[in-house]
């Protein structure tokens, strides 16, 4: 190992790595099996589109059922349903939203928002030549990989994919009434893919911890690695129990253990019980939608920052209202419960903490608006999308209110209006700020812009149809329909709302058939692109100091820090309105030159 | 130094920003404080006068205005998207808490989106304008704002939310009804199909003159109904939108629920949490009668139970001890 | 190469070592999970072990828990030796560590067999549900975590360490004393308490 800077090197404890991987050569060190953290995020990325894609396409036939009820399902229909004549039956219609949900959280979002943009900005951010465990890296997404071919062999097995809900509850999900083997397979997919991100969160936090740059102290990290930071932790804590819950209804599946299973219906005397496993699920299942949302915030909270050209308005508060919430997050898990009958100081207590948990939300909420008070607006399409997420968040978040009270919420519950909400903070925010991270980092990987115009028609074609959709699920939530169910219109009192379902298809296909203008746009800016230099979006943030696209060895010599990430529109600075965080200004960066 | 000329608007905005905060901080946390204490009477109040103008019965395209005209055409958006109406007593108390709820969080939010467009608007980049470099620079009361904003929601919104779930859960969540008046009944739901029982005339659980039916649950009118849920099989949900709550039957695990109805008419009870491949269809009606219907009814019912009761037929001796489960936990 | 100079303060924990902290956080809560499960479950129930059932073999569960105790004190100071470069040292406590958990896993093993011929079976109930899964459970782990310390053990008999630095072996026998204190507390949570 050499060293080439004044302070000598152990790579032991190095907090940088000073050590120059050899290049790549061959196409499968080059693309496949590659150490390169920018290469196993692209590799990340088109695994979570892809997944996103089927994901997609289940809930465009979720859609369709509850829009056009025994209609056959156009095109794919009567191959996939001959025996319906394409008319999506009711056992297909559990497993599809089952899968949908499962599919999006683990296979889209979390590859995309954690495995992609983790991967890609985490070492370009804090100035390092790599991840600090190149090896684990490609470890965990190969593991994700396995994880998903197991959950796409489900979709084929006898007697169908799991169809059970995500949550997959006792004792529907038991072998007695799930038989075959579809949810024993998603059960052991969802182990590998907890692995796979395990092992990235320890990577995430050992490279955070370790490995940046000389100078860069917390303060200097741009949001976005707080967010990965704190969703790394939340990762590898409350994974753990996830498995845990899931090898516990897995040897109850397979071989007969009793855990989850009830006295009335087991054989002997001792009891089971079903409610252990809702405890184990949510206690990681709350802090796993923090898990999804974390990167979004640190990432709008910059976004916000680099297009408004000021800084990020109250970092410190911030960065302690997100800690915060990653911490009160296992505690509030009983919210999902209310209706299995808790004791009221169980329910006055899950309500007091989830209430509370709204103050640290509102304060960087509220920050978000003050970075963008007084600022200098450039509606970028990064920007774009990350004021959108503000809107999906902000409107998400408020909905949450009812769900949190005990009363309103046995109102709600297994309602629309649960969807509506947490597809609002969950599943349209992390995407919108997924969205967000890939046309902003685009130039970085390949040299060249995304189309600028394409981008805007995307977003209003993606963002207007989402608001609707959930935004009108809340209304059917509030008018009693009740979810996971195949045909509202059995019931009397919902046949007036085939209407409000017809609306939220059509919505539905606009953003759907939307999502292929970014694919499009992906695929051939890649290549034909306008080039876009080293900084295009001209930030101070240590990524944009080098080419673009980035070298594989990403910086030339390790940069050492003198300035936070946010520094913009400086008075003492006259020709630009940004500062690189590794150059020094007399007068203005802290400290000397080292 | 780079200065941001302010228009004589925007100074006297900022000036009185402080003032205004305040102002509107003490006005939210006075009306909430009146409505909250008089707001349950107004509205159920309200309410009740609104629901019995309209047509009995669950099926919304025969509700009619008190005025009489046609109902589809002229009813606006939020009577036709309404939650059927609300017979149980505790429900308007619920549906209270939900609008309020909703039209705070539509206030803020309306407000938020309006910084949102004024700011994307007003600070749009444009040459001559640079933006505020706020490290070290921002006022006090710039730096306070979002805090007290933040305050201020959970002020009016979230303690309240607080307030209302501890008195909801003690004044009828978790306070179940006892006495003679009370009805009570077992409910045991399979898939796919509900299960109920009733003690009879003897008033005793669990022997011949039960009255057992499927499918079909029969309460009177204005008289509270006690019910204890076990599934048999898997998790099944007991929703019946017009009491605006619900719970869960879990199976091995009893769990309690109460209502009442203030006008007849049959109902429809959801099953709201996903059992199965039939769980869109699981079905039940409640019907609820006069007081004297009921009593016939129950008579009726029991008698013939009595008569044809099969002391070797398995399949109506489910049930469980009542008294095992009516324990008075409020905590 | 060895600890130099560094113009940060030097750190107590290497790189890998945090890597493995934060690991075993992971595998901490995962056993947590496990054993508040059990005594979740448990609370609910009358009376434990149901009546009617045998209970656990007290002799075996606890000469298997002196046995791993022993395995993780022997690797302690095969630990020792190594830091100070006394490669024999280290070599022979290494081996007798490693042994003793091939000694651990054969006696759990036992204990097991010894469940199943007392008419233990796990569709019965709770009780033996639990019993099964933990033991295995933590046993499955101990085979997964053995197979480093046979692999270190087969280098440190071709001398292939040199370097007090090397990070391979303390990292093993962290994660086996950490499965050896799963081991303690799940014995006096199962067995005595």
């Amino acid at each position: 190992m050499s060293d080439n800077h004044n302070e000598t090197l152990d790579p032991l404890f190095a907090n940088h790595d000073d050590h120059l991987h050899p290049e790549p050569t061959s196409f499968w060190t080059k693309y496949v099996f590659s150490f390169d953290h920018k290469v196993i995020a692209k590799q990340f990325l088109i695994f979570g589109l892809f997944w996103g894609f089927i994901g997609a396409l289940m809930s465009v036939m979720i859609r369709w059922c509850l829009a056009q009820p025994g209609v056959p399902f156009p095109i794919i229909g009567t191959f996939l349903f001959p025996h319906t004549n394409g008319v999506i039956p009711p056992d297909w219609y559990t497993s599809l939203f089952t899968m949908h949900g499962t599919i999006m959280i683990f296979f889209a979002l979390t590859p995309i928002i954690i495995g992609f943009l983790g991967n890609y900005s985490i070492p370009l951010m804090i100035g390092a030549r790599d991840m600090l465990f190149p090896w684990l890296n490609m470890a965990s997404f190969w593991i994700a990989v396995v994880s998903g071919a197991i959950m796409f062999a489900s979709l084929f097995v006898p007697m169908g994919a799991s169809a059970v809900g995500w949550t997959s509850y006792p004792t529907l999900a038991h072998s007695q009434w799930s038989p075959g083997p579809g949810h024993s397979y998603w059960l052991v997919s969802l182990f590998f893919a907890g692995v796979s991100s395990i092992m990235g969160a320890i990577n995430y936090i050992s490279t955070i911890v370790r490995l940046r740059a000389p100078g860069m102290r917390w303060r200097d990290m741009p949001l976005t690695l707080w967010g990965l930071f704190l969703t790394s932790i939340l990762n590898a804590l409350f994974l753990p129990v996830l498995t845990a819950a899931f090898l516990l209804l897995l040897i109850d599946r397979e071989f007969g253990t009793t855990f989850f299973l009830a006295a009335s219906i087991s054989e002997s005397g001792t009891q089971g019980d079903p409610i252990l496993y809702q405890h184990l699920f949510w206690i990681f299942g709350h802090p796993e939608v923090y898990i999804v949302i974390l990167p979004a915030w640190g990432l709008v909270s910059d976004f916000l920052s680099f297009f408004s050209r000021k800084p990020a308005f109250g970092y410190k508060a911030t960065a302690i209202s997100m800690t915060a919430i990653t911490i009160l997050s296992a505690l509030v898990y009983g919210h999902h419960m209310f209706t299995t009958g808790l004791s009221p100081l169980l329910t006055s207590a899950f309500t007091t903490l989830t209430l509370l948990i709204s103050i640290p939300s509102g304060i960087f909420f509220l920050n978000w608006l003050g970075t963008m008070w007084k600022g200098s607006i450039r509606l970028t399409t990064p920007m774009l999308f990350a004021l959108g997420v503000v809107f999906t968040f902000g409107l998400g978040g408020l909905t949450g209110l009812h769900l949190a009270a005990v009363s309103t919420n046995m109102m709600l519950h297994n309602t629309y209006f649960v969807v509506g909400h947490f597809h609002l903070t969950m599943a349209a925010s992390s995407l919108l700020a997924s969205y967000a991270a890939i046309y902003f980092y685009f130039p970085k990987m390949y040299g060249r812009m995304m189309n600028k115009r394409m981008g805007q028609v995307h977003f209003w074609l993606s963002f207007v149809p989402i608001v609707y959709i959930f935004m009108t699920m809340m209304i059917l939530g509030y008018a009693g329909m009740h979810r996971r169910i195949y045909n509202p219109y059995e019931y009397n009192y919902l046949q007036h709302l085939l209407g409000l379902n017809q609306y939220i298809g059509i919505a539905v296909g606009i953003a759907f058939f939307a999502q292929f203008i970014f694919v499009y746009n992906y695929w051939v800016s890649r290549k034909k692109g306008l080039p876009s230099g080293p900084n295009p979006w001209e930030l101070g943030t240590l990524e944009w100091t080098i080419p673009s696209p980035a070298p594989y060895y990403n910086f030339k010599t390790i940069p050492v820090v003198y300035n936070g990430p946010h520094e913009f529109s400086h008075p003492k600075v006259k020709d630009r309105d940004f500062i690189r965080q590794d150059e020094y200004i007399e007068g203005v960066s802290r400290g000397s030159k080292a | 130094m780079w200065v941001i000329k302010l228009s004589t608007h925007q100074k006297l905005f900022r000036s009185s920003l402080k003032w205004l905060v305040i102002a509107g901080l003490g006005f939210a946390c006075v009306s909430t404080q009146v409505s909250f204490e008089n707001g349950i009477e107004l509205v159920s109040a309200h309410a009740q006068t609104e629901e019995t103008q309209h047509q009995q019965g669950n099926n919304p395209s025969n509700q009619v205005q008190a005025s009489g005209k046609d109902s589809d055409s002229s009813l606006w958006f939020w009577d036709r998207y309404a939650p059927p109406k609300v017979i149980s007593s505790y429900g308007h108390r619920i549906e209270w808490l939900f609008r309020y709820t909703s039209w705070m969080a539509l206030a803020f939010f309306l407000l938020m989106v309006g910084l949102l467009g004024y700011f994307i608007w007003a600070y749009r980049e444009r040459p001559g304008h640079k933006a505020y470099y706020t490290h070290g620079k921002a006022t006090k009361s710039e730096k306070w704002a979002p805090k007290v904003l933040d305050l201020a929601v959970f002020i009016t919104l979230d303690l309240v939310l607080i307030g209302s779930s501890y008195i909801h859960t003690k004044d009828f969540i978790w306070n179940y009804p006892q006495g003679p008046d009370v009805v009570k009944i077992q409910i045991m739901p399979q898939q796919w199909v509900w299960n109920f029982r009733y003690a009879g005339i003897d008033g005793v659980f669990g022997n011949e003159d039960d009255i057992t039916t499927i499918n079909d649950m029969r309460i009177p009118k204005d008289r509270p109904v006690l019910v204890q849920i076990k599934s048999k099989d898997v998790i099944h949900g007991f929703l019946i939108a017009n009491l605006r709550s619900q719970i869960d039957a879990i199976p091995g695990l009893v769990t309690r629920f109460w209502f009442d109805s203030n006008t007849t008419g049959d109902f429809e009870i959801a099953c709201a949490h996903l059992c199965g491949i039939a769980h869109y269809k699981m079905k039940a009606f409640l019907k609820v009668m006069e007081q004297n219907d009921f009593e016939y009814w129950q008579q009726e019912m029991s008698e013939w139970a009595k008569a044809a009761y099969d002391a070797n037929d398995p399949s109506i001796k489910w049930g469980w001890n009542w008294a095992l489960n009516d324990k008075d936990e409020r905590k | 190469m060895g600890n130099t100079m560094t113009q940060q303060a030097p750190k107590r924990i290497t790189n890998a070592q945090l890597a493995m902290l934060v690991m075993i956080g992971s595998f901490a809560m995962l056993f947590g999970t496990l054993l508040l499960s059990y005594l979740f479950a448990r609370a609910r129930q009358p009376a434990w072990p149901p009546i009617g059932t045998e209970p656990l073999d007290v002799r075996m569960s606890t000469i298997s828990t002196l046995v791993v105790i022993l395995s993780s004190v022997l690797l302690h100071f095969s630990m020792k030796a190594f830091a100070e470069a006394q490669w024999e040292r280290f070599r022979n406590f290494w081996m007798a560590g490693s042994f003793l958990g091939i000694l651990f896993m054969a006696l759990q093993a036992v204990f097991v067999w010894e469940m199943w011929q007392t008419g233990l079976r796990v569709q019965d109930g709770l009780y033996q549900s639990v019993s099964y899964m933990l033991v295995i459970v933590h046993g499955l782990h101990v085979l997964f975590a053995w197979i480093p310390l046979a692999w270190i053990g087969g280098k440190a008999q071709r001398g292939l360490y040199k370097n007090p630095a090397a990070q391979g072996p303390i990292l093993a026998t962290w994660f086996w004393h950490f499965l050896g204190g799963v081991w303690l507390a799940t014995y006096l949570l199962l067995i005595w308490y």
